[in-house]
This record gives C-alpha cells, sequence and structure tokens, in this order.
C-alpha cells in the first residue's frame, strides 16, 4: 500500500514537471518518425510494426534513464531523501513505489503508441500476435532498464551522472548481442546470455519464452534489490 | 547494529540477490516452455526439425553470414532465415554465431577475416549495392549458413523465398545429423522435343534437391543412378522400348514427375493447337492412372490471362482464356500442393486415378478446377472467341482433376505383355525384368506442362515440391510452403499513407499535449 501511495505521488510529480511532456513526446515522436517516415514502411508494403519493435529497445536507453535519472539523484541533491528515509517507509517498498511510478509513466509512453498497431492493422491483415509480444517485451524491457536507472540514480546525487550512467549501463546490454561474432568464441556464451536485445527479439517476434521472461524479471528484482540495499547502506553511514 | 555487521548483512543481501536471480535464471532453463503468439505457428518448428535436434548427440555448430544491407530479394529471406536460426538456438543443442558482413563498424581486417572464415565453410557471395560515403557502391558478400556436427558440414546457399528458410535449415541439418551425404540424381529427360531444363534457371531450382543430370532416352536402361526421372513437355512421342524403360526404373522403387503438354501450339500458325499423346498414356494407364488426351479442361469464371498474340506494335496481347484456368482446388493435406493457394494450369487434361487406389497405391488428385468448369473435346484453337460461350455437345460440365501423384509398388506394365528387345550392343547390359515394385515407386503426373512453367503461379514451387515429394519422405516438402513473411499492406492512396505518416508521428503526443493542458486547466479553476 505504501508503495502504491508513493507510486501515485511520482506519476503526479511527472505531470507537475515538464518531464513527461518533454520525454514522452520525445519518444512518441522519435517512434513515429522513424517507422512511418525514415523507414520505407509504405514500400516494403508489410503488415509489420516490426520496425517499431526494434527501434524502441535502442531509444528506450535513453528514454529510461531520462525519466529514472532524476529519482533518487534529485532527492540526494535537494536533501530530501534524508526525509524520506525517516518516514516509516521500509527501503524496498520505497524503492518499488518509485519504480512503480516510473513504469506508470512508461505504459503510458506505450499505450500511446497503440494508434500504430490500429492503423497499420486498418490497412492490412496485421498478426496480432507478435504486436502482442513486442508491447510484452518492451514493457520487461523497459522494466529492466528501469530498475537499472533506479539503482544508477541511487549510487550518485547528480542527475546528470545519474542519466549518462543508465544510458552507458543500458546501452551496453542492449548491444552486447550484437557484439557476439566479434567476441572469442569462449565469451560468446556468458555474453549472448546477458544481451537484452537478443532477449527480447524473440519476444517481440512473437515467441514468449518462459527463459526470457525469467531474465527481464529476474533483472527487475535484482536491480530493485541492489537499490534498496544501496538505501539501506545509507542510513549506516 | 555496528557498521561492521551491517557491511556484512548488505554482502549477503546482496549474494541472496544474486543468487537468488540466478535460480529463477536455472528453474526457467530447466523447464522451458515456449508460445509461439503467431496467428498461423509461423515461428513453431516443424516436428521434422525437432526430431533431427533431437537426434543429434552432441552440439550442432552453426556460422550464420546474413548481411543485413541486403537488396530484395535476399532481404526478407535473410531476416526469416535469421528468425528461423533463433529457434533452432532455442530448441536444441546449438552453437549459433551470425555474422552480418555489411555491418558498416566492421574494420577492413575483420570483414577479411569474415571473408575468409564464410569462403572456408563454402558459403556463396551475392552481389550486394551498398552506400559507401554520397555513393552506392556494387559489392560481393557471403549469404548462406554452414552447419557443422562432427565431421560434417552442410551449406545452406541464399535463398530468396522467406518461406524457404526453414525448409533450406532443416535439409542442412537433416544431411549432417543423419550424415546424408550423399546427392540424390535428377534425369532431366531428352531426345523427344523437350526443352532444355538442365541449362535453365529451372535446374538451378532443382539443384539443392539434387544432382540434375540430363538423360536420353533412347532405349538404353536408365542409369541405376537416376534417382527420379523428370520429363517435361515432350514434343514427340514416347515409344514402346522407352515406357519399358520407364516401366523398370520405377520397379526399382524410383519416381517418376511429368509435366505433359497434351496441346502443344503450332509451330508455323501460333493460335493453332496441335492434339498430342505423349506415348506415356498406356503406361500411366497400368498404374491406375488415366489421363485423356482428348479433352481439355475449361473453366470460364477462373481464368487466367493469357498470351494470344501481338498487336501491330508487335505487344503481346492477352486476354482471360477459359483455357488457363486458375486452380484453387488443391489438396491442402498432401505435401506436394500442401500450403499452394493457387496454380495456373493452361491447356490441362483431365486425369483419374481411382484405377490406382484399386491396384492398392496410395494415390491422391492434388490439383482440380472449380465446379463450374468443364471439360472439351476438339480444342484445336487458342483463339478465345471460340470459347466464349458453352457448347453442349463439346463440353461435359464439372471440375476436372488435371494432377495426381500416386505412391506403393505398381505391378509391372509389361507383366501380361511382350518386352520389348533393348537396342542392339550398346551401352550397359540389360538388367533382368522386374515385375514388381522392389520399393516404393513414386510418381506425380500434372497434365499441364510447358505451358503452366511459363504462367507461373506457384508452378516452379509445385515442381519442386513434387521433385522433393518423389525424392524423399515428404516430411521436408510441406515446410517450403509454410507461411514466413507478414501479409501485404493494402493499396491505399497517397493522400492516406500521408495522413497515417504524419498522424502517426505527431497524434499521440498532441494527445499528451492536450491532456497536460486538460490537467492545468483543472488544477487552475
Amino acid at each position: 500500500m505504501k508503495a502504491l501511495t508513493i507510486a501515485r505521488r511520482e506519476v503526479s510529480s511527472y505531470f507537475d514537471l515538464p518531464i513527461a511532456y518533454v520525454v514522452l513526446p520525445a519518444f512518441l515522436i522519435l517512434s513515429g518518425l522513424y517507422v512511418f517516415v525514415l523507414q520505407p514502411f509504405f514500400l516494403v508494403g508489410r503488415a509489420t510494426l516490426r520496425p517499431f519493435f526494434e527501434f524502441a529497445p535502442f531509444i528506450f536507453t535513453l528514454f529510461v534513464p531520462a525519466i529514472t535519472m532524476r529519482l533518487f539523484a534529485e532527492e540526494r541533491r535537494s536533501g530530501n531523501l534524508e526525509v524520506l528515509l525517516t518516514w516509516p517507509v521500509g527501503d524496498l517498498a520505497l524503492v518499488i513505489g518509485k519504480f512503480l511510478g516510473a513504469f506508470a509513466l512508461l505504459a503510458l509512453a506505450l499505450a500511446l503508441t497503440l494508434p500504430f498497431p490500429l492503423a497499420v492493422g486498418a490497412i492490412g491483415d496485421l498478426d496480432w500476435g507478435p504486436v502482442i509480444g513486442g508491447y510484452l517485451g518492451l514493457m520487461l524491457l523497459g522494466g529492466a532498464y528501469l530498475a537499472i536507472g533506479l539503482l544508477v540514480s541511487a549510487l550518485t546525487h547528480n542527475q546528470i551522472i545519474a542519466f549518462i550512467g543508465g544510458f552507458a549501463v543500458c546501452f551496453t546490454l542492449y548491444v552486447a548481442g550484437k557484439a557476439l561474432p566479434l567476441v572469442p568464441p569462449a565469451l560468446a556464451p556468458w555474453l549472448e546470455a546477458i544481451s537484452f536485445d537478443r532477449r527480447f527479439a524473440g519476444i517481440a517476434r512473437g515467441v514468449v519464452d518462459l527463459r526470457d521472461v525469467a531474465f527481464f524479471v529476474s533483472a527487475i528484482a535484482v536491480g530493485l534489490g541492489l537499490c534498496a540495499e544501496v538505501l539501506t547502506a545509507r542510513r549506516w553511514r | 547494529m555496528g557498521p561492521r555487521r551491517h557491511r556484512i548483512q548488505t554482502a549477503l543481501a546482496i549474494g541472496l540477490l544474486l543468487l537468488g536471480g540466478v535460480l529463477i535464471n536455472a528453474l526457467a532453463a530447466r523447464h522451458p516452455l515456449r508460445v509461439d503468439l503467431t496467428a498461423d505457428g509461423r515461428h513453431t518448428l516443424a516436428p521434422i526439425t525437432r526430431e533431427l535436434l533431437a537426434e543429434a548427440e552432441g552440439p550442432i555448430e552453426i556460422r550464420a553470414f546474413l548481411p543485413s544491407r541486403i537488396q530484395p530479394p535476399y532481404r526478407r529471406a535473410a531476416r526469416a532465415l535469421r528468425d528461423t536460426l533463433a529457434e533452432l538456438d532455442a530448441a536444441g543443442d546449438v552453437r549459433l554465431r551470425i555474422h552480418d558482413p555489411t555491418d558498416p563498424g566492421l574494420g577492413p581486417d575483420e570483414r577479411a577475416a569474415m571473408d575468409e572464415e564464410a569462403a572456408g565453410h563454402g558459403v556463396e557471395a551475392v552481389p550486394v549495392q551498398l552506400a559507401e560515403g554520397d555513393a552506392l557502391v556494387q559489392r560481393q558478400v557471403r549469404f548462406g549458413v554452414a552447419l557443422l556436427y562432427r565431421e560434417r558440414q552442410a551449406v545452406v546457399a541464399p535463398i530468396e523465398r522467406p518461406a524457404d528458410a526453414e525448409y533450406a535449415l532443416t535439409r542442412a541439418l537433416r544431411a549432417v545429423v543423419r550424415d546424408e551425404t550423399r546427392r540424390p540424381v535428377i534425369g532431366v529427360a531428352a531426345g523427344h522435343g523437350e526443352p532444355d531444363l538442365v541449362d535453365s534457371p529451372v535446374a538451378a531450382l532443382l539443384e539443392p534437391l539434387g544432382e540434375v543430370q540430363r538423360v536420353t532416352l533412347d532405349g538404353r536402361p536408365l542409369p541405376a543412378r537416376i534417382d527420379l526421372l523428370l520429363i517435361v513437355g515432350p514434343r514427340q512421342p514416347f515409344g514402346e522400348r522407352d515406357r519399358y524403360v520407364i516401366d523398370q526404373h520405377l520397379m526399382r522403387g524410383r519416381a517418376l514427375v511429368a509435366l505433359l503438354d497434351y496441346r502443344p501450339p503450332s509451330t508455323v500458325f501460333s493460335d493453332v493447337l496441335v492434339p498430342l499423346e505423349t506415348g506415356l498414356e498406356p503406361l500411366l494407364s497400368a498404374y491406375g492412372v488415366e489421363v485423356d488426351p482428348s479433352r481439355t479442361a475449361l473453366d470460364r469464371t477462373r481464368a487466367l490471362p493469357a498470351p494470344i498474340g501481338r498487336d501491330a506494335n508487335g505487344r503481346v496481347i492477352t486476354v482471360n482464356h477459359p483455357l488457363f484456368p486458375r486452380i484453387r482446388d488443391l489438396d491442402p493435406d498432401h505435401p506436394v500442393t500442401r500450403g499452394l493457394s493457387s496454380l495456373a494450369a493452361p491447356l490441362a487434361a483431365p486425369i483419374a486415378v481411382e484405377r490406382a487406389r484399386g491396384l492398392g497405391l496410395d494415390a491422391h488428385i492434388l490439383a482440380r478446377t472449380g465446379p463450374d468448369a468443364a471439360t472439351r473435346t476438339g480444342v484445336a484453337t487458342l483463339d478465345p472467341a471460340k470459347y466464349a460461350a458453352p457448347d453442349a455437345e463439346a463440353e461435359t460440365p464439372g471440375a476436372v482433376p488435371i494432377a495426381a501423384a500416386v505412391a506403393g509398388q505398381p505391378p509391372s506394365a509389361f507383366r501380361e505383355r511382350p518386352r520389348p528387345a533393348p537396342p542392339e550392343a550398346r551401352g550397359a547390359p540389360e538388367p533382368p525384368f522386374t515385375d514388381r515394385g522392389r520399393g516404393e515407386a513414386r510418381l506425380a503426373v500434372i497434365t499441364s506442362g510447358t505451358r503452366m512453367l511459363a504462367a507461373g503461379e506457384n508452378a516452379l514451387v509445385f515442381l519442386q515440391n513434387a521433385v522433393e515429394w518423389a525424392l524423399t519422405d515428404g516430411a521436408l516438402t510441406g515446410l517450403r510452403a509454410r507461411a514466413a513473411e507478414d501479409p501485404p499492406l493494402e493499396d491505399t492512396a497517397a493522400a492516406t499513407r500521408r495522413l497515417m505518416r504524419y498522424g502517426l508521428t505527431a497524434g499521440p503526443t498532441l494527445l499528451l499535449l492536450l491532456f497536460g493542458g486538460l490537467r492545468r486547466w483543472r488544477r487552475r479553476r
């Protein structure tokens, strides 16, 4: 319950500040531009949203740290974190509350892209399986990025550093799969195992594999757990 | 609690967290569950593919060289291969490495090393246009997949149709897992006025299925290495000795695929059709496959465009011609026609297989015209005006079967007939006569030949499927017909496309800003 209260407060703060009106439009406009203007969507002439699901993981590496950068870093800079930590709320509940708030914003961003499949479905026999898979995959991938972004934000008091750090980690995990042919064969399975892009690609094709879902869920759990531990450690400094 | 104790507690908590993460993943790996959400199960591997993966004892190394910046027709095929490889990777003990030879991030040394590795595996190069700086340049890049298992290797050559992806990979998988190193031999019949397919693009399509060789039917026994005899559009009838040779080929448990023309055009007058009997009819009849060359299928409701002549400027004139029916009634369960949506069958003759079933053979009608069709006698001209109105005397209404497939051990057509003597002192000695099949013979016949191949409309896929089915156990044949592509968009007006482009780019943002404005207004009030 306490986590939900914090989540509600976070969602409200996104819309009180310009952040939702800057980050969400940037995501929406870039996605629309990429899929329908920069890509030869009508020339290829296929009823598919693959270009969107290929582009979204990359743009998430920028979009998600932009949401999470202020969550703890700003609280630390302004001294609010110390006040927050005195509340009768556990560290984990605080972290989960912040995560849920950010996740709600992410879900809203994705919901605002629903006109994409609806429009494509109106002019072609769109297979909704990969679309459902793609959105599910983006929620999981975005959730994992959020957990990483939160952790990085909890480690610093500077929003810019939180953004750059979050982007660096998310981008590294995103490109890990693309570097597979360039690494020694012994390293390849490890790199493949942690590659967000590889895990997401399967789901976005409409194939939901329990291993991929478990990977993202555990990434979220570990990220949030570590974040809570970072906050707990602050109490003892 | 002191700081030291707290540090230990934190370390323990982090350790437990990481352990929990590893455990969740390990549990999921032990109980794999994979759900294909696509409407047609496009990403679900076929049973034969899974069977082959399960048969492998040890890892299968896969080196894929799939360029991403590649032009049609390879672009979509490369993506389909990538998708299917991901499924193989998830389903079996596969060590997959996918290289992109067109990756702009590759340095010259890395590119050279990749090229050398691909060449070492026997992966072919295809021409690609790449944007380098401000110019488009032509490059040869490697495109293919090498499968390595134990000491064996098989290479998937560049494919053009996305639907061929699983077929091609499964075929290569079977070659390495089951050690099917011997390539079957497809003998293309020559000597009776057939078109030369061996030097045509058709042969290139058949090459992945087996080695394509020209076989002259001149009375000598067919070489034992020939697994399948392919007869396409003979213009001179086969004689008794030819029939005997083909009969004995089938008695050895081999295969015959025949695409026969019964109304070829006259070489002198373009719209005159010459009635023809190929001489194979008595042989087919002995196996219970009856072709009536005197009748021609005609369909006024499902007619395809056909070339009927040239205008004063030399341009080809086409009309929807009743003698060029579009066949939509294709056996969905047979490997030859499974997944095919339509087939053009110009000037086809009716075929029947009831007697073959009576002989205990597994006989199927593969394709038949629509119910509004008819057969017509005395078809001697291509002039469409002659067929515009029904002719009650010459036409028999009803659906017309035009293709059949028969498998089993048929009796020899020469069991109760005198056997023709071999040509004198030529070639290999005559093998002893066999009066009953010594293995399962396979026979696929369609009564529309060269015109069908020229008409397109899945004709080449039909031919490939027929050859594949006749050569193998047919388990792979159906794979080729599986959908591997997203459905096409409907034709839309330029204004609609513009509206979609800019509406979808700016629309959601406007919606969000509207929401923000409303929220602000409500708060102020």
